[in-house]
């Protein structure tokens, strides 16, 4: 435990020198965030609600959904990638943690520090939104946290499984895109769930994304039945499991084709 | 001028043969770019399944729009995009050091030095989807409205040029922040809607000043013969004014540049 927290604390020192680069990358986050409540509020047209959505609930869930992605959601596959393309992924190997621990480790404090920066950036976005804001009965229990936690680490270990992708690509960017396209869309990033086609709808309970993301606001917002609650945390176990013995496996063949740049 | 277009030609050349090179490369950035744009369009789809009009816009106007923002991206990304996003880095490394000893303006090397051939792909790709757009709307548009949506097609382009180049040389003085690149494209993901979802003074920002109306939605407009005509006089206005206004940003920001390595 002790070298875990040393590994965190310096890992949060690092991220400290560049919090001006945490406050842009949170830009990118946040401005498709605030933009999609304007599109759809100008998209009413006099309608009471869109796919069960009132205009209050909508800049909900946007702003419900900008708050879990600073929680939630892991990019760890590009630093993998620069590690291992650089060669100083080595270095790793040779340590008494093992490298998802290190991963896991920059992949915290990163987030804590973007979650401190945040909070003034929500404030401005609800700010904006102000006279929208509306709490409607929204759900904080236990099964919300769960499903924060829960996805958190799903999506912290699907993007470190892609991240080891480079021990086998040397040229991964293009892979990662292949993610980050669906993601948006079946995480419900940048649409609710509900409001994408129904074949669409179905494949995302199916998939991944929907449970490092959008599950955890559709608990907040009181959208899902006990039943379906019940069986998205069975597909989030389901996934987790997948996502573990995908890193297993992925190192354990992708370590004999790595081929230690720079040695 | 005769100069520049033929060193300009040289680039061309030059970098013909870089992509010869990575010829795989190339082809996976010319497939993501494919991606992102087959991206765009189905989130204008998805969303006009739920409804009809955005802010009055249909959806084959925005598929216009779309398409036309991509263009100009497209473009723009062929010329400038990638060199001017490396300005952070070689004013960082000192690296500009070898573009400022040159005998031609600092600002057209750093602008327009590698071309960036795969944007050719987007660019067409960009060019299918405003097809699909006026043929979604049924609408051939007449010489008129083709002119004038030309006419502002450039005007964007010059605008997105001179907004992008003003922000990039910010990093003379922010010289630690290495992503304002990603900012820029954040400023420029506002252009990707709609103006008119905006109301009141977030309007008036993004149409008087930061003109990035003029980039894609009143291009989009004037293809529908929606745009009255004065609207083309103040767009070439701020396509001038913003190429002047970073060339002169550009040489103020040079001055505060402390050349690192020597």
């Amino acid at each position: 435990m002790r070298k875990w927290t040393t590994v965190f604390s310096v890992y949060l020192q690092d991220n400290l020198t560049y919090r001006s680069q945490a406050v842009i990358w949170m830009m990118t986050d946040t401005v498709p965030a605030v933009l999609m409540p304007i599109v759809w509020l100008a998209s009413y047209n006099g309608r009471p609600a869109i796919g069960g959505f009132t205009p209050s609930g909508m800049v909900t869930y946007y702003l419900v959904m900008l708050c879990l992605t600073n929680l939630m959601i892991s990019h760890v596959m590009w630093d993998i990638a620069t590690e291992i393309r650089e060669g100083r992924f080595s270095i790793y190997l040779t340590r008494p943690m093992s490298y998802m621990a290190y991963q896991y480790a920059g992949s915290l404090s990163w987030r804590m520090m973007r979650g401190v920066l945040f909070i003034p950036i929500l404030g401005v976005c609800m700010l904006l939104f102000w006279r929208f804001l509306r709490w409607e009965g929204y759900h904080l229990g236990w099964t919300f946290w769960a499903a924060v936690v829960g996805g958190h680490l799903l999506s912290f270990l699907v993007s470190y499984a892609i991240g080891l992708l480079a021990l086998f690509f040397t040229e991964v960017r293009s892979i990662y895109m292949f993610y980050y396209m669906p993601m948006s869309f079946l995480s419900g990033e940048i649409v609710p769930l509900a409001l994408l086609p129904g074949w669409a709808e179905s494949a995302a309970r199916l998939l991944p994304f929907r449970y490092t993301l959008a599950f955890a606001a559709e608990i907040f917002m009181n959208r899902l039945s006990p039943a379906e609650v019940t069986s998205g945390f069975l597909a989030m176990a389901f996934w987790l499991g997948g996502a573990a013995l995908a890193t297993r496996l992925l190192w354990r063949f992708g370590l004999r084709h790595y081929t230690a740049v720079g040695m | 001028m005769f100069r520049y277009l033929r060193l300009y030609r040289v680039f061309w050349e030059n970098c013909l043969a870089r992509e010869a090179e990575f010829r795989a490369n190339f082809w996976a950035n010319v497939i993501t770019n494919a991606g992102w744009l087959l991206f765009f369009v189905a989130f204008i789809k998805v969303i006009y399944l739920n409804t009809p009009r955005i802010a009055g816009w249909s959806e084959a106007e925005a598929m216009v729009l779309t398409g036309t923002f991509g263009l100009v991206q497209g473009l723009f990304s062929i010329v400038a995009y990638q060199n001017l996003s490396r300005l952070p880095e070689m004013v960082r490394l000192g690296t500009l050091d070898f573009v400022i000893t040159k005998p031609v303006s600092s600002l057209f090397l750093v602008s327009t030095r590698y071309v960036r051939l795969e944007g050719i792909g987007s660019t067409a790709g960009a060019f299918l989807v405003i097809l699909y757009g006026l043929w979604l709307a049924q609408e051939v548009p007449a010489p008129g409205p083709l002119a004038a949506y030309l006419f502002l097609c450039g005007c964007g382009l010059l605008i997105y040029y001179g907004i992008y180049t003003l922000l990039m040389t910010l990093s003379f003085w922010l010289i630690r922040i290495d992503n304002l690149a990603v900012l820029s494209d954040m400023v420029f993901h506002v252009a990707r809607y709609p103006v008119d979802i905006f109301r009141g003074w977030a309007w008036r920002l993004f149409v008087y000043a930061i003109p990035l109306a003029f980039v894609a939605s009143f291009p989009a407009r004037a293809l529908f013969g929606k745009l009255p005509l004065p609207w083309l006089g103040l767009g070439a206005l701020f396509a001038g004014g913003l190429l002047a206004g970073s060339i002169l940003f550009w040489r103020i920001g040079l001055r505060a540049y402390s050349s690192a390595s020597s």
